[in-house]
């Protein structure tokens, strides 16, 4: 049974020469010509694995599509998310699944703050400083994490067990993630395509300028997007901190395959960002069981430098947010 | 008129002078020169050297270098790399691994490094170029460009994955310490060294800017289509910004190298590096020739002197930091080196209002 | 009648040829098999109500992009299909009906970005444009930031960058919009100067006392389409020209 661990780690190197990308290919096709069980496995693996990153990349697309924001401080929020549940479940003794609103809760506020203080200030700056003011935030936040909790692993106690449904295995943490994941999506869908203020969202996603002259409160629209988004963010991490370690740097490598997903699935489109996480997810769950080491992160990086040269609205089109 | 006035007066008056340009840059390395001695001074009993160490002037340099040579491309040509790490790794990359496997002298090596991180700018340059990426999409592409090249690195046996290289010996490539072997046995000479090509750099910028590449260079940042309408080859153009700019990073990716023992895909093609590189530029100004500088010496120092002052609370300097990168591009969005003309427009509309006032009573 | 070869035969050596372009935008006819020449020293009027592809067709002859068929040729060379550089370099410079000043550049180095087409030199380049500046009466202002300048100056400055590529023909969008009445009478005045340069002219202007005035020719479109050709008092009188203006939804002609 592959051993599937999120994090990006470094696998022992394999010899050189072009057999390190030809043994893995017949490999492959051997298991499909064998119809070998371990595929099934893979591709259950896969689609928890693809359900968690989309779910990292909800908040991410929603404050790109409707602020055209990159926020590099979204993958701390993820942080904050996972201490939070943690925190929750350790010091009060309250089940991990109840932090999970609290962490929702947490990171909006969180996140309004942020924004009020670095990004509203420089919204209509060069972009790169926005990009700048993030990254110091993501400095900020990570460093009080490392000095409150240290930088040492953390573990939500909760063993939740497996399911084995003919034969495949799957961690119900991971089950539970994409379940989470999915009922989020759903929400979010729902508050922004049947509620007046979600409308307004929208509106503001498709035209700035267009929703200041219909009278929609922009500025406040803003605050609502970064705190929804960074919200988001907290469930993401809560989720994530259900089934597997983290420490206060974990964010980074979730942080650029959720760029990457954004990317994929179309600016501010939640669908999507579905799709574009299961792709990554794919490719990380089969790449890291046939390819040496962490190749499979070379093969999205390609994906990734592909879609915004050739596809830059994403692979399946326009945004719908 | 006012001694400030005539102060001023007699500044433009020097500042017209074609050799004004040499006289300030002589004074600006002169002092560059000079500072590792300045900091020793001893000044009512405290020595600025104790906070600020020839290690972190060195790291200063580094910095101004680097962000110099981003500028070229992404303050001249108005490009904002995001992934400058990819040429400032390459450049410590094939340094190292020419030196290791074929024992080339470092000064060859960092040459050919230059060579490659070029190419490897040109195809990045073609592709987002010719594919029109702009705003956010390019800075995302050449950041997806640099971490490849991470995840490229660590997972070749060839370039030693993720274990990085151990710089040699000098004797180990046929050499004793010294100038020819990029290596000293003491810090001093690395400063001076890595102020020539500071020197280099700015002087290469400084002639960019002066002659009809730098206009171009300007027109295209300010408005392509414009430029083009009369007669910009924009594309040409901002290929060669990046080519440039690639190179010169690259050269301090080597230098790099051959000054720190060690290299690491997570030191040199860090996602972080990205930012390093080209925040100095931010901070001083981008698109001008002493912002680069400027912008090391407020942002590298704050994060080194952070470091060794809170060592017993590990990541306060990161705080500081963090919060220093905030503060400076919502207060000084267009650079440190504007805040002299702001100062003065700023001046004068207090002036004016006083005057109006006096009419008006 | 057909308008395109009413004035065929007039004389002068033919600097730009328009023709058939035709121009598609996914699904919309922007032009459709417009021909037109420009000589020597002329001084062409392209009207046409809002919507007819006036500067579709600025765009299309300056390489902004490719025309989707027919030819557009200067001086007996094709140029449709070069990118806008290389068409300049050919000797075709415009003017955008937006002014698009380079904002942080001097109002000098505007113009010298221009004048470097003919030379690596700085100084040189700075003569040229300064003397093109002198022409708009600019000099006075050329170290100022091309962005603090009034939108009259910023015409201005925009058709000194232009000329100082000292192009053979030069296409200007509504260059006389939003001047002062006593700013386009400095405009009508330079344009004649211009002319008598030898530089032919090819103005899209929607003031048509203006353009009526300084014209020796007057090419009509609509809907894409050219309808009309001639000096100007024909154009005034040409039943489809006031048809195409009267039913068309502007009527300041």
């Amino acid at each position: 049974m592959p051993q599937i661990d999120i994090s990006v780690v470094t696998f022992p190197l394999q010899g050189g020469g072009l057999d390190r990308f030809t043994d893995p290919l017949v490999q492959f096709l051997t298991d499909i010509a064998n119809l070998d069980a371990v595929l099934l496995q893979l591709l259950a693996f896969g689609l928890l694995l693809g359900g968690v990153y989309a779910l990292t990349a909800l908040g991410l697309t929603m404050i790109f599509g409707v602020m055209d924001v990159i926020n590099f401080a979204h993958g701390v929020f993820l942080v904050v998310g996972m201490y939070t549940v943690w925190l929750v479940s350790e010091s009060l003794g309250i089940s991990p699944f109840v932090g999970i609103p609290i962490a929702a809760v947490v990171l909006f506020v969180l996140g309004v703050v942020v924004h009020v203080l670095t990004v509203e200030p420089i919204l209509e700056a060069p972009q790169q400083n926005q990009l700048i003011a993030t990254l110091g935030v993501l400095l900020i936040i990570q460093s009080a994490i490392e000095i409150v909790f240290t930088p040492d692993p953390q573990q939500v106690q909760l063993s939740l067990g497996s399911l084995q449904v003919g034969g495949v295995f799957i961690p119900l943490g991971q089950l539970y993630a994409l379940i989470i994941a999915l009922g989020t999506m759903l929400a979010v869908r729902a508050f922004l395509n049947s509620t007046d203020l979600g409308r307004r969202i929208r509106g503001t996603a498709d035209n700035r300028d267009g929703a200041r002259y219909v009278g929609i409160n922009v500025k406040r629209i803003n605050y609502l997007t970064f705190g929804i988004g960074a919200a988001l963010a907290g469930v993401a991490g809560a989720s994530i901190a259900l089934f597997q370690r983290f420490d206060p740097f974990t964010g980074e490598t979730y942080l650029i395959n959720a760029f990457v997903i954004v990317i994929l699935g179309g600016l501010g489109s939640f669908p999507g960002a579905f799709v574009g996480g299961l792709i990554v997810g794919m490719i990380q769950v089969f790449g890291g069981y046939y390819l040496p080491g962490t190749t499979a992160q070379v093969l999205i990086f390609l994906l990734f430098i592909g879609t915004l040269l050739v596809k830059p609205e994403g692979l399946f089109g326009g945004a719908d947010a | 008129m006012s001694t400030i006035e005539s102060v001023r007066e007699s500044y433009r008056d020097f500042d017209d002078q074609t050799y004004a340009p040499f006289v300030k840059g002589v004074a600006l390395f002169g002092f560059l020169a000079a500072l590792p001695y300045i900091i020793e001074i001893d000044v009512a009993g405290m020595e600025l050297a104790a906070t600020l160490s020839l290690k972190v002037l060195i790291l200063t340099v580094i910095y101004a270098y680097t962000a110099q040579a981003w500028n070229i491309m992404s303050g001249y040509t108005g490009q904002f790399s995001f992934g400058h790490a990819a040429f400032f790794g390459i450049g410590a990359y094939a340094t190292q691994k020419l030196l290791a496997d074929l024992a080339l002298n470092p000064w060859v090596g960092m040459l050919v490094a230059g060579v490659i991180a070029a190419g490897y700018g040109l195809i990045i340059g073609f592709l987002t170029f010719r594919f029109k990426l702009k705003g956010h999409y390019f800075a995302l592409a050449t950041l997806a460009f640099a971490e490849l090249l991470r995840f490229v690195v660590v997972n070749m046996s060839e370039l030693q994955g993720a274990n990085g290289y151990f710089k040699p010996f000098p004797r180990d490539y046929g050499a004793e310490y010294g100038l020819l072997a990029f290596q000293f046995q003491s810090d001093l000479p690395y400063y001076y060294l890595i102020l020539g090509f500071l020197l280099v750099v700015t002087l290469i910028s400084w002639l960019i800017k002066n002659s009809w590449i730098g206009l171009y260079f300007f027109a295209i940042r300010e408005d392509e289509s414009a430029a083009a309408s009369v007669g910009v080859p924009a594309f040409r153009y901002k290929m060669l910004g990046v080519a440039v700019s690639a190179f010169f990073t690259a050269l301090g990716g080597a230098y790099w190298s051959m000054y720190f023992n060690t290299i690491r895909p997570d030191t040199v093609f860090a996602l972080f590096k990205n930012v390093e590189l080209l925040l100095p530029a931010v901070v001083g100004g981008p698109g001008t020739l002493i912002g680069p500088i400027v912008g090391s010496f407020i942002v590298t120092p704050v994060s080194e002197v952070a470091r060794t002052t809170f060592t017993n609370i590990n990541g306060l300097d990161r705080i500081i930091y963090g919060a220093f990168l905030v503060a400076i591009v919502i207060y000084s969005p267009r650079g440190v080196v504007s805040w002299p003309s702001r100062a003065r427009a700023l001046w004068n509309r207090v002036r004016s209002t006083d005057s109006n006032e006096e009419v008006n009573n | 009648m057909s308008e395109t070869n009413q004035h065929a035969d007039r004389e002068g050596e033919t600097i730009l040829s328009v023709r058939d372009v035709g121009k598609r935008f996914s699904g919309l006819q922007a032009l459709d098999g417009v021909d037109m020449d420009v000589k020597r020293g002329e001084i062409i009027g392209l009207i046409g109500p809002n919507g007819a592809g006036k500067t579709t067709l600025f765009n299309c002859i300056s390489g902004t992009f490719p025309p989707t068929s027919g030819t557009v040729t200067l001086e007996g060379e094709e140029i449709s299909g070069l990118p806008s550089h290389k068409i300049a370099r050919r000797g075709l410079a415009r003017t955008f009906q937006i002014t698009r000043p380079l904002e942080e550049l001097t109002v000098v180095e505007n113009a010298m970005v221009g004048a470097h087409i003919h030379t690596r030199r700085r100084s040189e380049a700075e003569k040229i444009a300064m003397e093109q500046l002198e022409f708009v009466g600019l000099a006075d202002r050329a170290t100022e930031e091309a962005g603090e300048l009034t939108i009259g100056a910023q015409k201005r400055l925009e058709l000194a960058r232009s000329i100082a590529t000292k192009p053979k023909i030069l296409l200007l969008d509504e260059i006389m919009a939003g001047l002062t009445p006593s700013e386009s009478k400095q405009m009508l005045d330079l344009f004649r100067q211009l002319r008598e340069r030898g530089t032919s002219l090819l103005i899209i202007e929607h003031d048509m006392k203006a353009i009526m005035n300084i014209s020796d020719y007057v090419k009509v479109l609509n809907q894409g389409k050219g309808i009309g050709f001639g000096r100007p008092q024909e154009i005034v009188s040409n039943e489809r020209v006031i048809e195409a203006y009267i039913g068309g939804s502007d009527v300041d002609a």
